[in-house]
């Protein structure tokens, strides 16, 4: 069945094409509509930036302007230059001072963080948005690069992402899927079908053991996972201690085909960072998924 | 046998003077002894250091010859028994339940009653007229009532001593003439020690012996016809008093 | 009443047993338990019953069990009708405990050595043995600086978890869940943990019914009728901290149980501790029990937090009991 696996990812990545050129000419020079629903408007491209979510400062940089960003917040590390910009705290609990005393001309955040009802009678435009899908991402960088003034920058790095995908959707045309389930941490919360990961999946050609209706973060009964018995277990609380040791010490799990196997799949935090941020490092996300499912495909 | 303070002093924690000084006197089986004086005068105090609740400062508190502080607990209420001027009583306990308490200190952790146990608080009970309301709930009982469940309980413990504070306070004329009445039959019928705080000095005047106590200490100790007479207790009570002398004296505040 | 309750217990135990998210035919259940107590595993759903979900629904038991105990003796002996087990700081002490091993766990070691269960269960007592040591003057326990020390040191402690999570967002969620509540991972030496505590604690409970009652008419008269109050005080805060702690420990902080069970069963049965205890022990068990059901069922195959399931369908639960108990009054 070499048709079942292949049919969806190229649907998939049509659509993206789709809404690529939709959007393309869908915008106003220099206003964007955020998460939130609030019109941004800069008069002229952003110059003083700071990212507050390091999926942001991620795309920034992607598209050439991390010499724009003149703070970041305290988890964002990749690229490792921005390492050495002034600390801002987290979006929650930002140090609204420091971030004012910067001066910034744009600031990048998510919806929950509440920083647009502080920064905008101060004069500082606050865009507000996370991707939750691979659609989205495209999206959200297309917003990000009008405000930046660098939309041409954003059409060729996602004209290249799109077609790194659709290259590595042939590596998983052939051969059958395995079953995956995808520990977020050991509660145990998983990610659903609709979620940015739940996507990288499919792309990688993983079938997902959780179904789409139980939400995009379910917390699951682990009875069930061991009723589904997956074929590998990918562990993205590896950093925290969950291991295929620990994993194999829950009651019942001994039994679980990818303990036999071995197929647990122990993520390091640099590669947690990479899954979990759904920004421009999309392609690469998606070839790890490959690489380690690589094996089981069979 | 007896209850006996011996030149105890008492201080509470913190506090520059003694609430009790040099108090020495005792409590013999079979006697109602009536601990009189003003508010502030360290009535309540005594009896707690009489039931062993407080410890002296200096001084002893001793019952048969032993220090009350060498009892435990247990041993300590089978022998003497308190009831307080206020206590706080499940309203959802039923009346017997409340009394059955009382056979606490005869039973083991582990014991359940035994039919022994609930002929004792029967009798307890019936002794102070509170049998039949035994299946109500304290709630649902008037404060005459709860007295004498709370009398009955200390009955249960079958004490030799028994100490009362205030019993009659907040009752009206009928229950108050019964429990003094109670208190009196205690003593000369079931051969108690009977120490009780008494705030009426005409109710006062119905036991055998009184102790006549001002700032902590005792001013005037015998008979009620020898403790009860007009100078003392105007002196004592701060007002001008008449008494009506006699084997059981009248006493009569002068209203200004 | 009592017998009836242990009937009514065991149904609600085979009944948890037997409904899951994955359906298991009723003689398959009774197969796999039989074949469990030999010690042998055969096919798929013995591992589903035995090893998974028996241990679940067992810890849930003698969690509830070991909560509303632990409830019912600090109500009685802090004659507070809002005492429950964590009054103490037991729950915030092991929350903190448990935020501190999740957040940090990645770069301290020993911390994800020792395990979220054993840090959790060590700053539960170390929590209530501060309050117990800053409350305490000489040999006594005055209880209302108990509760204050108790409940101060908790709201600390409760800040300390909230800063900790917020340090590392992506571990928040891990965190939340720990602190609602939960026997996802239950296992058979964790309910050997909470079983052994509760063989000491339940004949003690059930032993000290008559001073329970004699806590109720006040420290000052529970002592004239022969209770040596300090040193029950002492007994009663060292155990219940024991069972909480360990309850604690293995299943998160499950609120509503050691609150709320041992007053139901008072507006059922009265106040007496002799049918108070008992029934608060089985009906805490058998309360928590049918929580995690509904937890693990009602959205089956996700689960909800047994804490929300408790509090949610338990609050109203009560409210119409208290209602009616007082329109009857």
């Amino acid at each position: 069945m070499p048709c079942r696996p292949w049919f969806p990812v190229t649907l998939r990545s049509s659509l993206t094409w789709l809404l690529v050129l939709l959007f393309t000419h869908g915008l106003a020079q220099g206003t964007v509509t955020d998460d939130l629903g609030r019109d941004v408007t800069l008069d002229v491209p952003a110059t003083r930036v700071v990212s507050m979510i390091p999926t942001h400062t991620e795309k920034v940089c992607a598209i050439g302007a991390c010499d724009r960003l003149v703070g970041v917040d305290m988890f964002s590390n990749y690229p490792t230059e921005v390492q050495a910009l002034p600390s801002l705290g987290s979006a929650f609990e930002a140090d609204v001072e420091a971030l004012v005393a910067l001066d910034p001309d744009l600031v990048l955040t998510d919806e929950y963080s509440g920083l647009h009802d502080v920064l905008e009678p101060l004069g500082i435009a606050v865009y507000v948005g996370t991707p939750q899908t691979v659609v989205e991402v495209w999206e959200v960088t297309r917003d990000v690069a009008t405000l930046l003034g660098l939309q041409g920058e954003a059409e060729a790095l996602i004209r290249d992402a799109i077609a790194r995908v659709d290259a590595l959707s042939e590596r998983v045309a052939m051969g059958a899927s395995p079953s995956v389930f995808v520990e977020l941490d050991p509660s145990p919360y998983s990610v659903g079908p609709q979620s940015y990961l739940g996507e990288l999946l499919t792309l990688a050609g993983g079938a997902n053991v959780v179904a789409a209706e139980l939400g995009a973060f379910p917390l699951v009964d682990p009875e069930y996972i061991v009723a589904q018995d997956p074929d590998v277990l990918l562990l993205l609380d590896a950093p925290f201690g969950e291991s295929a040791d620990t994993v194999r010490a829950r009651p019942g799990w001994r039994a679980l085909s990818a303990v036999a196997e071995g197929a647990i799949i122990e993520f390091t935090q640099p590669q947690v960072d990479l899954l979990n941020r759904a920004g421009p490092r999309l392609p690469e996300a998606l070839e790890l998924l490959i690489d380690v499912l690589e094996e089981y495909r069979r | 046998m007896s209850l006996q303070l011996d030149r105890v002093h008492y201080r509470y924690e913190g506090a520059t003077q003694d609430v009790v000084q040099d108090v020495s006197f005792m409590v013999e089986p079979a006697t109602w002894v009536g601990l009189i004086g003003p508010n502030g005068a360290g009535k309540s105090t005594l009896l707690a250091l009489a039931s062993g609740v407080l410890k002296p400062s200096r001084g002893s508190v001793t019952l048969n010859g032993k220090s009350v502080h060498r009892y435990g607990r247990r041993a300590l209420a089978r022998h003497v028994a308190v009831v307080p001027q206020r206590s706080d009583l499940p309203d959802a306990f039923t009346a017997r339940a409340l009394v059955a308490m009382g056979r606490a200190p005869h039973l083991g952790f582990f014991a359940s009653e035994r039919p022994e146990d609930e002929r004792i608080i029967e009798a307890a009970m019936r002794r102070t007229d509170a049998w039949r309301f035994r299946g109500e709930t304290m709630g649902a009982l008037s404060g005459g009532e709860r007295q004498r469940v709370v009398l009955a309980r200390a009955l249960a413990q079958q004490p030799t001593w028994l100490l009362l504070d205030e019993p009659t306070a907040h009752l009206d004329l009928r229950y108050q003439a019964d429990l003094l009445g109670y208190a009196r039959r205690l003593a000369h019928e079931d051969g108690l020690g009977v120490l009780a705080v008494l705030h009426d000095l005409n109710h006062a005047a119905r036991c055998d012996r009184l102790i006549l106590v001002d700032e902590g200490r005792i001013v005037a100790e015998g008979a009620p016809a020898d403790v009860l007479r007009a100078p003392l207790l105007s002196h004592v009570y701060r007002t001008r008093v008449d008494v009506q002398e006699g084997e059981r004296p009248l006493v009569l505040p002068r209203v200004p | 009443m009592r017998t009836g309750s242990l009937a009514a217990l065991g149904v609600v135990l085979l009944a948890a047993l037997a409904v899951g998210s994955v359906a298991v035919a009723p003689g398959d259940v009774l197969g796999a338990i039989l074949r469990g107590l030999q010690g042998q595993v055969e096919q798929a759903s013995d591992v589903i019953v035995w090893q998974v979900r028996a241990p679940r629904v067992l810890l849930a038991a003698v969690t509830g069990a070991a909560l509303a105990l632990a409830g019912s003796a600090y109500q009685a002996v802090f004659r507070n009708p809002l005492a429950d087990p964590y009054l103490l700081g037991a729950a915030s002490g092991a929350g903190f405990g448990a935020a501190v091993t999740i957040v940090y766990g990645a770069s301290v070691t020993w911390l994800a050595t020792l395990g979220v269960p054993t840090v959790a269960f060590v700053t539960a007592l170390v929590t209530v043995s501060l309050a117990v040591l800053m409350a305490r003057v000489g040999g006594t326990l005055p209880t209302v600086s108990l509760i204050l020390a108790g409940v101060v040191l908790g709201s600390s402690l409760s800040a300390g978890t909230s800063f900790v999570m917020l340090a590392d967002q992506e571990r928040t969620a891990g965190v939340l869940a720990w602190l609602l509540g939960s026997f996802a991972f239950a296992n058979w030496r964790d309910v050997l943990v909470l079983v052994t505590i509760l063989v000491l604690a339940i004949p003690a409970g059930l032993a000290a019914r008559r001073a329970f009652d004699l806590m109720l008419v006040g420290e000052a008269s529970a002592k004239q009728l022969g209770l040596p109050v300090e040193r029950f005080k002492w007994l009663v805060v060292v155990i219940a901290t024991l069972l909480t702690a360990a309850a604690v420990s293995v299943a998160g902080v499950i609120g509503f149980v050691g609150l709320v069970v041992p007053h139901a069963v008072r507006l059922a049965v009265g106040p007496e501790h002799r049918e108070l205890i008992p029934l608060s022990i089985l009906w805490g068990a058998a309360f928590l029990v049918l929580a995690d059901l509904a937890a693990r069922t009602v959205l089956a195959p996700a689960e909800l937090p047994v804490g929300v399931v408790t509090s949610l369908v338990g609050g109203p639960f009560f409210l119409i009991l208290l209602r009616r108990s007082r329109m009857r009054a």
